[in-house]
């Protein structure tokens, strides 16, 4: 599996925070394109110059919805402690309650938008005819 | 996990009047709340609270276990995670819940006024000199950090003694954290509590200001509504005062986050049924209770930390640019309130008194005269309340009652809601022609960021004044005075 050309989320209002709708083809695609979305949100700007950066990440949830929300919030604490933007994502490996993944970007960049987390607010991962869709909601 | 999803919106048919100001969800409602849900709203802020789902959620908030006499809006109220914003809700300690939903995700968002003696006309002319000045010892905006991260023994410091760490490092005196709410550290905080992820987020975010809504604001009082209040919180007609609007960045979103997270795995062992996976919560008395309970603590000491400390950079701001025009230009705390907390407070109830934790979400401690709690040099009076606004309205110093004691557990509103999305805000007006405006009304602007200035423009916001006047007029609190800014920082 890895991270797919066409962008698959959508901003969409939200009178006090920040919403996305996004979709995805399989569960993989829905993590990998809510990613996208969040970085969207947090408007990174790195610098021509900026140095590259690559980390793993891992993490297990007792369900998918959890494990959706605890996958972004795994970005934004990677990215605010660590001074670091990412701009892409390939799923290693993906099992109902676990994910590993490794996200690359740019050290010593600030994302141009602080996030606080992504939240459970109105959480339902729908089935549909072409995979999965979601809106997820963000708390800024 | 057992959760069932509240449906169907509220209605003002499906409420009772039951004061002028004060409208009731009677518990028949529905089947799962165990009290009733009151909001205190006027016409205008009814028909804006169903607009949104905030009164579905305060009707959630009145089906947690433990909770007592009723929940609360407060005219501010809209829709936020878990509990609306503008939620207060309390819980009997000895078989309650507590609830990182009830708390919000930047524990101890808080605001905190200081007092200058000076008059806003003698300090226009270095009005530019003292924004650049505070612009840059006050790190601001998104990722802002200070040189060099605080030790592991340091950080477990600060999160145990709040204010008064940042006071025994040199960071400011006795008398601010005499007039801080709950003298700027909550002793149940224990460091061990917070995970070693939500330090390192915040470890060297000691001191910044952050972004979003958060800012700094030297302000003038523009009006005084009461002169006896007003005298005793040291205030006059045209003072320059100082606004610092933050939370406990990082850290505190840290805490909560993983508070919601383990409290929904543990919410089948209580019994709890959850109508919304933001309302997670545990019994007070648990180990995953008091777990959150201490780290909720540190987290406000941290959020009392940083603005002792920005404090203390502000003062120095005013002393570089002030020094040799000034003979006195030293700022004086007011007071400094949390707007996102839970806190373990006796209150009567049904006249018997009881142990709650009373959890205010975007809502303000209002204690009235004779309190204990309230600093004596306001004791005859009762505590301020500050209410933060936005850059047009200006904020508000009000003053706790105890009719507040009587009808809200001793709370108040926080400020006004968006009525805008960010998007759209941004589409209404640009940072630079926003910052345009306010110079041409003589406000100097710094802002880290000018899309983030457009998405706090005043157009934004709800009509703060509006809900000023329902909290006065519902004797909640009372109105004291009003500031507009000078100088604004966004980050």
């Amino acid at each position: 599996m890895s991270e797919r050309d066409v962008i698959q989320f959508e901003e969409i209002e939200h009178t006090a925070d920040l919403a996305l709708h996004v979709w995805g083809r399989d569960l993989a695609e829905l993590l990998i394109h809510a990613a996208q979305g969040l970085f969207h949100l947090m408007r990174c700007e790195p610098a021509e110059d900026a140095t590259p950066t690559t980390r793993r990440l891992s993490l297990e949830a007792p369900d998918q919805e959890t494990l959706l929300v605890e996958w972004l919030n795994e970005l934004l604490y990677a990215s605010e402690t660590n001074h670091e933007c990412y701009d892409q994502v390939r799923v290693l490996r993906l099992e109902p309650q676990a994910v590993e993944a490794e996200i690359s970007g740019y050290q010593q960049v600030a994302s141009g938008r602080s996030i606080k987390a992504a939240t459970y607010s109105n959480l339902h991962i729908t089935e549909t005819a072409e995979g999965y869709e979601v809106v997820l909601t963000f708390d800024v | 996990m057992a959760t069932r999803t509240a449906a169907g919106r509220v209605a003002k048919s499906d409420m009772i009047q039951v004061e002028p100001l004060v409208y009731e969800i009677p518990a028949s409602y529905r089947e799962d709340m165990r009290v009733p849900a009151r909001v205190y709203a006027d016409d205008y802020i009814l028909e804006m609270a169903a607009d949104d789902n905030s009164l579905e959620q305060l009707v959630n908030t009145a089906t947690l276990p433990g909770v007592v006499r009723y929940t609360l809006a407060m005219p501010d109220v809209h829709q936020g995670y878990g509990f609306p914003i503008g939620g207060v809700a309390a819980m009997s300690l000895s078989d309650g819940v507590i609830s990182p939903g009830g708390v919000g995700y930047d524990i101890n968002c808080g605001v905190r006024l200081l007092r200058s003696s000076i008059e806003a006309e003698a300090i226009r002319p270095y009005m530019d000199d003292l924004m650049t000045a505070l612009f840059h010892r006050v790190p601001t905006g998104v990722g802002a950090s200070r040189s060099g991260k605080l030790s592991d023994k340091e950080l477990a410091e600060l999160l145990e003694q709040g204010s008064r760490w940042a006071v025994r490092q040199g960071y400011g005196r006795q008398e601010d954290v005499e007039h801080t709410e709950s003298q700027g550290r909550m002793e149940e905080a224990r460091a061990s509590a917070v995970s070693q992820r939500a330090k390192d987020r915040g470890a060297d975010q000691v001191g910044t200001l952050g972004s979003g809504n958060h800012f700094l604001e030297i302000d003038v009082i523009t009006e005084i509504f009461d002169e006896e209040i007003a005298q005793a919180y040291g205030l006059f007609p045209g003072q320059v005062c100082v606004w610092i609007h933050c939370g406990s960045r990082g850290l505190g979103h840290q805490v909560c986050t993983e508070a919601v997270r383990t409290m929904q795995q543990v919410a089948a062992k209580y019994k709890i049924t959850l109508p919304d996976r933001e309302l997670a919560c545990a019994p007070f008395n648990s180990q995953e209770g008091q777990e959150y309970f201490q780290a909720m603590s540190a987290s406000a000491n941290f959020a009392w930390a940083n603005r002792q400390v920005i404090t203390h950079q502000v003062r120095e701001a005013f002393d570089q640019v002030l020094a040799g025009h000034f003979p006195d230009r030293d700022l004086h705390m007011v007071y400094d309130v949390c707007h996102n907390v839970a806190k373990v407070e006796r209150h009567q109830v049904d006249g018997k008194e009881m142990r709650l934790c009373v959890h205010r979400k975007g809502a303000t401690r209002a204690f009235g005269p004779g309190q204990p709690d309230v600093p004596e040099a306001y004791r005859e009076v009762g505590q301020p309340v500050l209410i933060p606004g936005d850059m047009g309205t200006g904020s508000f110093v009000l003053a706790g009652t105890n009719r507040a004691m009587e009808i809200s557990f001793g709370s108040s509103c926080h400020g006004a809601g968006r009525v805008m999305s960010r998007s759209k805000s941004r589409r209404n007006i640009t940072g630079q022609q926003l910052r345009q405006q306010l110079e041409q009304q003589h406000i100097v602007v710094r802002a880290g960021s000018m899309r983030g200035l457009a998405e706090e423009a005043p157009e934004a916001y709800k009509d703060l004044d509006h809900v000023v006047n329902v909290v006065h007029d519902a004797g909640m609190a009372r109105k004291v005075a009003r500031t507009h800014p000078l100088g604004v920082i966004k980050g």
